[in-house]
Formats: C-alpha cells, sequence, structure tokens
C-alpha cells in the first residue's frame, strides 16, 4: 500500500524526473545537430553531450532525498516503504532513459549521424555489444551514479552537512593515497589493460556491486534519519 | 477506553541535552487533547516520538498498542502536520492533496476541496510561493481531511489569520462529532482553544508537569488583588504561585485546595477574586523562577 504511495508521489513530480532531463539532453543534441550543418567538413563530430544524462542521474538522487525524505516520512511513509519506493522508481525511470539511449543510438547508427556525422548517441566501445548489452550497460550506469547520489544526501540526511564534509574528506584522503601507491608501484597501466581487455557490459556488471553497497548503505542511514 | 498512545519513563537526548525526561501518560480513543508548553519544552521533541520520526533514547512507546517505528499499520493511522513540514518544491497544491489522497486510507476528497475553498487556497501555487498563513493552511486541510485516527497537529496555524482560525476551529469540531478521532492540538494560543480541549498535558524543559481533565484545570487556581495587607490573610496557609505587589495593593494568584469556603471568606474579606484561566495557569506554572524573582525585585 505505501510503496504505491511513495510512487504515487513520485510520479507527481514529472518535471525533475522526465521532463527537465530530456528537455537538457535533447537542447544539447540539436545545438550541436545545428552546428554540424553549420560546419562544413567530412570529419566526424564526436560530443559528450550524451554524458548530461548521467550527470543528472547524480544530481536527481541528491535531490530525491532532499526534496521527498522530510515530506514522506512527515505524510506518515514508513522509511522502508520510502526507501522502496524509490528504488522501484530508480529502477523504472533508468530502464526508460536506457531503451531511449539505445533507440536513440541504434537510430544514429543508421542514418549515419543523422545524416550530419554527428556522434552524439553513438559510440564506439561503448555501443558494440548487442542490443541488450548496451541496455544492460546504460541502466546499470545510469543506477549507479544515482544510488551514489542517494549515498551522498542520505549521508547528509543522517549526519548532517559536517558529516557529509567529514566522509566527503576522507574519501578524497583514501583515494589520493590509493592513487599514490598506484603510480609509486607503476601499476597504472596494468590497470588501464585490464579496463581495456574487458567489453564495456562486462564493466558495467563490475558495477552491480558497488550499486548493491551504495544502496544497502543508503538505507542503512535513512532508516535511522530523523526530519 | 482504548489507550491510542501509552508513554512511560520515556526519555530523549541529543548529547547532554536532555528533550524529554521521564515522561510519563496515556492518550484515550476519541477525545482531543492539549499538548501546552513554552518554545523549546519538548513538545515538538514528544510528538515526532510518538510519530516515529525521531527515535526514543529510553523508555516505552506505545501507540496502538504496538512500537511505531517503521510499523505501518500504526503509522498509516497516524496524521502529524507540524509547522515546519517540507513539501517538494516542484508540487503544487493540488499534488499535495493527490498525494495525501493515496497515504491516508480514510482521505475525504469532497471535504478536502471544500476545506481548500474556505481557506482561499490558490490549487497551482508551488509551497515556496505560499505565504506562511497559507502554508499553515495546507497543513491543517491535510490533518483534517486525513480523518487519521491519531490527528496531531503541531502549531498548526502559524501565520494563519482570525478568520481561518475560526474556521479551522469549527471544521475541526463539526468533523471530530461527525468523524470522531482522537487529536492532539499543540498551541500557544491556549485561550482560543481551551473550549475545544479535554485534557491537557503540559510539558516544561522535558518533563511533563500537568496531566488532567480541562474540566478539573478550569477552576483550578484564581487571582487574589486588594490591599496588600488583606491579601497576605487571606492566602495565609494557601498555595501562593505568583504574588505581585502594585503600590499598596498586591496581587496573588492561588491554587485552590477544593475547599469551597475560600469564596465566602474573600467576600468578607472585601478582595476581588478572578478565576484564573487555562492560558494564564500555564503561564504561572512554567515561568522560570528566576525571571518571577526578577520581576518582583524590580
Amino acid at each position: 500500500m505505501n510503496i504505491q504511495g511513495v510512487l504515487k508521489m513520485y510520479s507527481r513530480d514529472k518535471w525533475a524526473w522526465f521532463l527537465i532531463p530530456n528537455i537538457i539532453l535533447f537542447s544539447v543534441f540539436l545545438l550541436n545537430f545545428i552546428v554540424s550543418l553549420i560546419i562544413s567538413s567530412d570529419e566526424k563530430i564526436y560530443t559528450g553531450g550524451v554524458s548530461y544524462i548521467f550527470f543528472y542521474m547524480l544530481v536527481m538522487g541528491i535531490m530525491v532525498v532532499v526534496q521527498t525524505f522530510p515530506y514522506a516520512i512527515g505524510m506518515s511513509i514508513r522509511r522502508t516503504d520510502y526507501f522502496l519506493g524509490t528504488v522501484v522508481m530508480a529502477v523504472a525511470v533508468n530502464i526508460l532513459f536506457g531503451i531511449m539511449l539505445v533507440v536513440l543510438s541504434v537510430i544514429e547508427n543508421a542514418t549515419n549521424g543523422w545524416g550530419g556525422r554527428v556522434h552524439f548517441f553513438h559510440f564506439p566501445y561503448l555501443n558494440d555489444g548487442s542490443l541488450l548489452e548496451q541496455l544492460t550497460m546504460y541502466v546499470i550506469l545510469l543506477i549507479n551514479l544515482f544510488f551514489i547520489g542517494i549515498l551522498i544526501s542520505s549521508t547528509a540526511r543522517r549526519f548532517g552537512a559536517k558529516g557529509l564534509i567529514i566522509v566527503i574528506i576522507s574519501v578524497l584522503l583514501i583515494s589520493s593515497v590509493v592513487a599514490l601507491f598506484v603510480t609509486y608501484y607503476g601499476i597504472w597501466l596494468d590497470i588501464f589493460q585490464w579496463f581495456a581487455s574487458y567489453t564495456a557490459v562486462q564493466i558495467a556488471y563490475w558495477l552491480i556491486l558497488p550499486t548493491l553497497l551504495y544502496m544497502l548503505l543508503s538505507f542503512v542511514l535513512l532508516r535511522r534519519a530523523t526530519v | 477506553m482504548k489507550k491510542v498512545v501509552e508513554v512511560n519513563q520515556l526519555d530523549k537526548s541529543y548529547g547532554e541535552f536532555k528533550a524529554i525526561e521521564d515522561i510519563n501518560f496515556m492518550i484515550e480513543e476519541n477525545k482531543i487533547y492539549g499538548l501546552l508548553g513554552r518554545n523549546g519544552a519538548g513538545k515538538t521533541t514528544l510528538m515526532k516520538l510518538i510519530t516515529a520520526q525521531e527515535f526514543p533514547t529510553g523508555g516505552e512507546l506505545k501507540v496502538f498498542g504496538a512500537n511505531p517505528e517503521e510499523n505501518r499499520s500504526v503509522l498509516s493511522r497516524i496524521c502529524f502536520i507540524k509547522e515546519s513540514q517540507k513539501y517538494p518544491d516542484n508540487f503544487s497544491v493540488h499534488d499535495i492533496l493527490k498525494v495525501s489522497k493515496s497515504l491516508f486510507p480514510n482521505w475525504d476528497e469532497e471535504f478536502a476541496y471544500s476545506l481548500i475553498k474556505g481557506f482561499n487556497l490558490p490549487l497551482k501555487r508551488k509551497p515556496k510561493k505560499l505565504s506562511r498563513g497559507m502554508h499553515s493552511a495546507v497543513g491543517v486541510v491535510i490533518g483534517l481531511a486525513s480523518r487519521a485516527p491519531l490527528t496531531i497537529f503541531d502549531e498548526p496555524y502559524l501565520g494563519l489569520d482570525a478568520v481561518s482560525r475560526s474556521l479551522f476551529y469549527d471544521k475541526l469540531m463539526k468533523d471530530y462529532s461527525e468523524h470522531p478521532r482522537t487529536v492532539i492540538l499543540s498551541t500557544h494560543l491556549i485561550d482560543e482553544v481551551s473550549n475545544l480541549l479535554e485534557h491537557i498535558l503540559v510539558i516544561d524543559k522535558g518533563r511533563l508537569i500537568i496531566n488532567d481533565e480541562a474540566e478539573n484545570l478550569r477552576g483550578i487556581a484564581y487571582t487574589v488583588t486588594g490591599q496588600a495587607a488583606r491579601v497576605e490573610a487571606f492566602v495565609k496557609n494557601k498555595e501562593v504561585i505568583d504574588r505581585e505587589p502594585f503600590g499598596g495593593l498586591l496581587s496573588a494568584t492561588v491554587i485552590q485546595n477544593k475547599n469551597s469556603l475560600d469564596q465566602n471568606q474573600a467576600a468578607t474579606s472585601g478582595i476581588e477574586i478572578s478565576p484564573l484561566s487555562l492560558q494564564q495557569l500555564v503561564v504561572h506554572l512554567t515561568k522560570e523562577k528566576s525571571t518571577r524573582e526578577g520581576a518582583v525585585a524590580q
């Protein structure tokens, strides 16, 4: 009953979930397309415009908790139901975005870059696998980023801004130390080779584990968060 | 009588600060309770504990016979409207009503829209663009239309004008008589609601200092005014909670000892007696000792 309530709550906010990301994505695409028409050259035009949608999901994850957690808990929704509803919503929305990206990349490939050599949705390596593999890769990546966002704002919700800053500084410190060691032992090349030996979807599979970890941590944090 | 809320030795502390200390009380079904006390006394914390928005550090808390924490069957029977309630920025008042409909099993949509009309609320407006009073009115509409078996209002009418406030009282009483439920009302405007309240809980510095029927409290205290010597003679052997000298006159506030002879004695002594309103009683009981003494010293 209450998971439906959470989904109902999210579905009222079509702007944040559907309209804004699509409007911006297609505006950026249109801009790229127009530029490709103006510049008359035979070279292919690669743009990173599509990466916008991935950053949007990260930001969306952060905003969701900020905007809806105090409201949902205030309206007598169980924290567990809030979390489960959020997972269902995130998976559903990101599958839709995944399908959209795959369809657009297929069209782009078939029309030779929208007839203008624009490579906006279709990339070598990323879009090498089968359609299902491409879809899986997109969906995992989007959900992963969304829950990094959720984890960030859940930390802030549970421990306040101060707690979040401490966690972020710790993460930065730890990753700097790791980077130092990697440089010291000169294993950057090995790491890149390891990545290169796998396909995009195989690397996406590796992301499932940390994604589940982010989900679990977010749940533990929200479960004890107050409003 | 069915017990809706049972609280035993409830504690809530934030580090060193004890927001709620050793509170015990019980709330019965289908009555209107007033939860009164000064700012920072612990009223909101107590209500947040009852609704599982905060977690207690000690003691026992039962709502509808069970621990409310992550308890769907308990939480679905509660509607808690707090003054600081946040709504998503992209939501309009209309969205808030639609979501409320799917969250509260007893939601009455027709009633909700009639209230929206009564409070002159713009349906399409976003919460950030609502005035303080309109923001409060949205909460009042949710609280009333949800018809939750346990409805809690925490300062529901901050910024609401007098017309809207009396509309709230009228609708609350009318709807309460048609659909009985348990209501907890926390407010500073005690005089305005004192006729609605059936039972009074007063919290001071995290402790429960009054837990009594409103009827019993209405006649419990009175103020005696007159010549200082006469007043002193009258209040001798009585419990005086406040003294205010004014020239040669003295005004003393006395807690009644069930002695009905008090009034007669006053008449013969030629001093004036006026009953203390609930609001004045709460003010006297929760006023800090130091400020009381300070006022007298000046």
